[in-house]
């Protein structure tokens, strides 16, 4: 029995760096604007009106049409069964995943408020689903959810611009594919911003307190 | 009992971990304050708020954002059994400026500090 119980030890001790379970959750954003957006009236809300009521959107963006601002809460949980190859004998350590089996489910919450140039609101959008999630990209199947994320990689510069783009650009224009979804940011920072304070590493925000 | 929870508390510490990153630093939730919407311009939104995070060009205005995030990490690993849980919060302002430089609208949102440790169970 004693030896039994050894074995198990041993067993758990070593098996540690090869199979593993693993629980992880994630939480990222808060879920209150995304109520309170159901509240705002197409044609009369007014960009100001959406940022006082809502607070600032975790991602504002230009489209070719539309000015577009998103409020986003995304939770999830995963259970992960993953089992490694230890490679013996080499000089730094080495492992390969044989199997990883990821199961969980996400939960993303986020409101899409499409403004005209003149900064009416003109459109909404809401995407409230807890996601049973069985495949790494079951929920891109959602179209919304879909223009979100390229949104998203557009925003953080990830995604390159359309070739149509850049005949736009050699015109001096500087706009959107037309295909409703934007790009944002880097653009415009350089041509409004004095030198002194484009480089935000150069310059000192005041601390609080 | 009072032998075994030593020993429990010796068996799991050395399988904790708790970090925090903070991303940027943040600024006194007052400051947003003290713009004006029809009347600040973006002179006062450097002079007030500083250097911006990013600046997005819309269609007929710009946006300044302003962010710092915490982003609180922990975890627990049992040999075979691991836990890991994390959570990111955002201090954010985004200031709306037209192409004539006056405020044209102003959001904040202060949650950073809501940020929590913690194991991935319950709510």
């Amino acid at each position: 029995m004693a030896c039994l119980r050894t074995l198990f030890a041993l067993a758990l001790l070593f098996a540690g760096g090869c199979v593993g379970f693993t629980f992880e959750r994630s939480k990222d954003g808060v879920p209150e604007p995304v109520e309170d957006a159901k509240a705002l009236v197409p044609g009369e809300t007014t960009l100001a009106d959406a940022l006082a009521a809502l607070g600032p959107p975790d991602l504002v963006l230009r489209t070719w049409n539309r000015d577009r601002c998103y409020w986003v809460c995304w939770d999830s949980d995963y259970f992960k069964f993953r089992v490694a190859l230890w490679y013996p004998g080499v000089e730094q350590a080495a492992s390969r995943d044989l199997f990883i089996l990821t199961d969980g489910d996400e939960s993303l919450r986020f409101a899409r408020l499409d403004f005209d140039e003149e900064g009416v609101l003109r459109e909404t959008a809401h995407v409230e689903t807890p996601l049973d999630r069985s495949g790494e990209y079951g929920m891109i199947e959602d179209a919304i959810v879909s223009n979100y994320l390229e949104d998203r990689e557009r925003a953080l510069g990830v995604r390159q611009q359309p070739s149509d783009e850049k005949s736009d650009e050699k015109k001096g224009k500087n706009r959107d594919d037309g295909d409703g979804r934007g790009e944002s940011g880097k653009n415009g920072s350089a041509s409004v911003l004095p030198d002194s304070v484009r480089s935000r590493s150069g310059a000192r925000r005041p601390r609080r307190g | 009992m009072n032998r075994i929870a030593p020993l429990l508390v010796l068996l799991l510490l050395p399988g904790c971990f708790a970090s925090r990153t903070i991303d940027d630093e943040t600024w006194d939730p007052g400051l947003a304050g003290q713009l004006v919407v029809g009347q600040s311009t973006r002179e006062d939104v450097l002079k007030i708020m500083g250097p911006p995070k990013e600046v997005v060009e819309l269609l007929d205005s710009d946006a300044y954002v302003y962010e710092h995030a915490v982003t609180k990490e922990s975890g627990l690993f049992l040999l075979v059994v691991n836990f890991a849980n994390d959570d990111i919060q955002y201090d954010r302002v985004t200031v709306i400026v037209d192409r004539e430089g006056i405020v044209r609208g102003v959001g904040e949102r202060f949650k950073a500090d809501t940020a929590e440790y913690g194991l991935p169970f319950g709510d």
